[in-house]
C-alpha cells in the first residue's frame, strides 16, 4: 500500500514510498521518534527512497513474497511475505553500506556515555546484539547496532539510532530484561533464523545529531558462567579486525586507510569476556568514569 | 519532446545555478538511474560548479565517484592479472569499452562506471584465452548447457566467466558483433589497434567509436543507453579536436559500419547538442532507404536515450523498448535460428521463473 512515511535517521532522509499494511504498526513503532511531520519534508532532498512490497497480485495467494526496492532499482531476490519488516531493514542497511561513501563504515555496533564512545565489532553469536540492546536500556546512548559510521573530515563517529536487530535466543533474554512498547513481533525462518527488532531509547533518537570522537574498540564475547575479562589488545591487532569488518575500506582507498588508522590510534582497545550483564554495566560504567 | 532534468543539466549545466533542493533530489535520482552519477559530478567539475552542489547532493556525488574511481583501479589490477594469465601464450588481447577509455585514460573515462571487462581476442585464439583464464581463476557463470551452447554458435563472445575469488566479470569477444547477419572484419581492426609495453591493447579511436555505437544502436539493451551517447558524446569530441571527421567517415564505410555512425552523430546532436559538421552523413548512404524509416527511428530512439527512471520516461517508453529489443534480435539472427531460440528460451523460463540476477564487478559491495 502507499505509505509515504518520512523518516530522519541521523544523517539520512528516507521516504518510505509502499509498504505492506500488516506490518506497518510495528515500522511505527519501531521508528516512533523518528518520523518526521510530512510539511517539514515538502521540497526536502531524500537520501533513500524505499518500498517493499507484494511481488505480484497472484503471488499474493500462493507463496506471497515482497520485494524491496531502493527509487527503482531491486538489489534482492524478493523474501516470504511474513518477511517484510526484516527485509526493510536489510535493504537500509544495503542502501547506506553501498551509498553512502562519505563515511568509512564498520559493521559494529557503537554506543556512548558521556565523551566515551565504544565500537564494538563482532561477530555473528558473540552475543554483540543483545549487549547492546542491555548496555542501551542501561542509559548508554545507542549509535547503532550494525554500522558505525566515521566522518572523515574530523573522525567522529555518527549516530543512527536505528532499531537492534536481535536473533533467536537473544530475543528472549532482551524481552527478560526490558518491560515496554520495544518491540517488534518475531520473525520466524529467516535466514539469520528467528529475528526481533527493538526500538532505540528516547534519549538515543533525541542526541542523535551529537556526534563523538571514538575512545574505545570492545571485542565482546559471551561464555556462559564465565567471569568478566578484561585483556587489552594490540592496536595493530585491532585495525586489522576493523578493516576487516568495513563495509567500504576498500571503496575509500587511502582516506579509508588513513582514517581507519586515526581511529585506532585514538582508541583503547580490548577483548571482554562476559557472562553477566551487571558486571558489564560496572565495566562500561567505570570506563565513563574514568574519563 | 521533453527533456529530463538530468540531459538538460548535460546539455547546460550551468542551470543548478538556479536549482532547489527538490530538483537536485530528482537530477540525483535520474542520474543514478542512468549510472552518470560519477559523470554528473564530473560534468559539474569541468564547468567549476561544484560549489553550487548542496551538502545532501554532494554527498551522494562524491559516494558515486569514489565507487567509479575503486572501479578503475581494479580495471588496471584485473588487467595487470589478465596480462600475466596469458603471458608466454602469444595471444595480445584488446581492451574494449568502458575497460579501454579507463585504461587509456580517456574524457570518457571520467566518472565511468562498468559492471564488466571485455576483451577481444582473435577468434583462432579464443580456446587458448579461455584455458589460461580459467587457470588464472576466471571460470564460467552460464550454468546450463542451453545457454553456453548458445553463446558459442551464434554470439560474438564465449559466455561471461567471474574470478573465483575476486567476483570480477570478464567477457572475451572474438567480434564486436554477433557473427550472423552482419560480419565485421576483425582483420582489420587489429592492423590499426595499438598496443603497450604490457601487451594491452586498444582500438583506435575510430574504431572505438563506431564499437560502441555499433552496440548501442544494432542491439537490443538500451538501460545504460544514455550513459552509452555520453561516451559517444566525449569520442566525437575526441575527433573533433583531432580533426578526424574525414578519417571516421571513411573508416565507417571501411567496416560496412556507416549507418551505426549515423545514428550516433544524429542523437549526440539531438540529445545531447553534440557538435557534428554540418552535413556529415547522407541517410540515404548510410543505408536509410525507406521513406519514413528515419522519422521512425527517431520516435523510438529518443524515447529510449532517456534516464530510465519514472519520472522521464514517455508513456509510449515500453513500446519502443520492446520495438527496439525485437529489432535487436533481428539485427542479430536470421528468423531461422531466431525463432527455435526464443521456443526454448520461452519453455526454460516457464520453469525457472527468477529475476535475472545483478552482476556487479564488486559482488559483495
Amino acid at each position: 500500500m502507499e505509505l509515504n512515511l518520512h523518516l530522519r535517521t541521523g544523517p539520512f532522509h528516507i521516504a518510505i514510498e509502499e509498504f505492506e499494511t500488516p506490518f506497518v504498526e510495528d515500522l511505527q513503532r519501531l521508528y516512533h521518534y523518528q518520523i518526521a511531520a510530512s510539511q517539514a519534508v515538502k521540497n526536502a532532498f531524500i537520501d533513500f527512497r524505499i518500498s517493499v512490497k507484494a511481488s505480484s497480485f497472484l503471488r499474493r495467494f500462493y507463496r506471497p513474497q515482497v520485494s524491496f526496492f531502493c527509487d527503482t532499482y531491486q538489489p534482492f531476490y524478493p523474501l516470504p511475505y511474513s518477511q517484510t519488516l526484516p527485509m526493510f531493514e536489510w535493504g537500509f542497511n544495503w542502501c547506506i553500506a553501498t551509498q553512502a561513501h562519505q563515511f568509512l563504515q564498520f559493521h559494529a555496533a557503537g554506543l556512548a556515555r558521556d565523551n566515551v564512545m565504544v565500537i564494538m565489532p563482532a561477530p555473528p553469536g558473540s552475543g554483540k546484539s543483545t549487549l547492546t540492546a542491555a548496555l542501551m536500556h542501561h542509559g548508554w546512548r545507542l549509535f547503532s547496532d550494525e554500522i558505525v559510521m566515521i566522518r572523515p573530515t574530523d573522525g567522529h563517529a555518527v549516530p543512527l539510532a536505528r532499531p537492534i536487530n536481535l536473533k533467536n535466543d537473544s530475543i528472549d533474554i532482551a524481552q527478560n530484561l526490558f518491560t515496554g512498547n520495544y518491540f517488534s513481533q518475531r520473525f520466524q525462518d529467516t535466514h539469520k533464523g528467528t529475528v526481533a527488532l527493538m526500538a532505540p531509547s528516547r534519549t538515543s533518537v533525541d542526541l542523535v545529531d551529537r556526534t563523538q570522537i571514538p575512545t574505545h574498540i570492545v571485542f565482546p564475547r559471551y561464555e556462559a558462567g564465565a567471569r568478566l575479562e578484561v585483556t587489552s589488545m594490540p592496536q595493530a591487532e585491532a585495525l586489522m579486525e576493523l578493516v576487516t569488518n568495513s563495509f567500504n575500506y576498500h571503496m575509500l582507498g587511502e582516506e579509508g586507510v588513513k582514517l581507519a588508522m586515526d581511529v585506532v590510534d585514538g582508541c583503547e582497545c580490548m577483548h571482554l569476556k562476559y557472562s553477566d550483564f551487571d558486571d558489564v554495566f560496572c565495566f562500561f560504567d567505570s570506563l565513563a568514569n574514568a574519563q | 519532446m521533453t527533456t529530463s532534468m538530468l540531459i538538460q543539466v548535460l546539455r547546460q549545466p550551468a542551470i543548478i545555478r538556479d536549482f532547489h533542493l527538490h530538483d537536485w533530489d530528482l537530477l540525483i535520482r535520474q542520474a543514478r538511474s542512468s549510472g552518470l552519477l560519477a559523470r554528473l559530478f564530473h560534468v559539474l567539475e569541468d564547468e567549476k560548479l561544484t560549489t553550487h552542489i548542496p551538502l545532501p547532493a554532494l554527498n551522494h556525488l562524491t559516494s558515486a565517484c569514489k565507487q567509479a574511481q575503486r572501479q578503475h583501479q581494479q580495471v588496471f589490477w584485473e588487467t595487470y592479472q589478465i596480462q600475466k594469465a596469458l603471458q608466454g601464450t602469444g595471444v595480445m588481447p584488446v581492451l574494449l569499452k568502458g575497460a579501454a577509455y579507463i585504461y587509456r585514460n580517456l574524457p570518457c573515462a571520467q566518472g565511468r562506471t562498468l559492471s564488466d571487462i571485455d576483451i577481444l581476442v582473435p577468434k583462432s585464439d579464443i580456446k587458448k584465452t579461455e584455458m589460461h583464464l580459467l587457470m588464472a581463476g576466471w571460470i564460467t557463470t552460464k550454468a546450463n548447457d542451453y545457454d553456453k551452447m548458445y553463446y558459442r554458435e551464434w554470439t560474438h563472445e564465449i559466455p561471461p566467466i567471474q574470478h573465483i575469488k575476486r567476483g570480477t566479470v570478464l567477457d572475451v569477444h572474438h567480434n564486436l558483433f554477433p557473427v550472423l547477419n552482419f560480419c565485421i572484419n576483425t582483420d582489420k581492426l587489429w592492423r590499426r589497434a595499438s598496443f603497450d609495453e604490457a601487451g594491452i591493447g586498444t582500438l583506435c579511436l575510430e574504431d572505438m567509436l563506431l564499437h560502441s555505437a555499433t552496440h548501442l544502436f544494432l542491439e537490443g539493451d538500451f538501460e545504460h543507453g544514455l550513459r552509452d551517447l555520453t561516451d559517444l558524446d566525449r569520442l566525437f569530441l575526441m575527433v573533433g579536436e583531432q580533426r578526424r571527421w574525414e578519417a571516421l567517415k571513411i573508416r565507417a564505410f571501411t567496416l560496412g559500419l556507416a549507418l551505426p555512425l549515423f545514428y550516433a552523430a544524429r542523437y549526440c546532436h539531438k540529445i545531447l547538442g553534440t557538435f557534428v559538421p554540418e552535413n556529415y552523413l547522407d541517410a540515404y548512404e548510410c543505408g536509410i532507404r525507406a521513406t519514413g524509416k528515419l522519422q521512425m527511428m527517431d520516435w523510438l530512439f529518443l524515447k529510449v536515450l532517456i534516464p530510465f527512471h519514472p519520472s522521464a520516461t514517455h508513456p509510449l517508453h515500453g513500446v519502443a523498448i520492446y520495438i527496439l529489443y525485437w529489432r535487436g534480435h533481428f539485427n542479430r539472427m536470421p528468423l531461422r535460428i531466431l525463432l527455435p531460440h526464443l521456443a526454448k528460451k520461452a519453455l526454460r523460463s516457464l520453469f525457472n521463473n527468477k529475476t535475472s540476477a545483478q552482476k556487479t564487478l564488486t559482488p559483495h559491495a
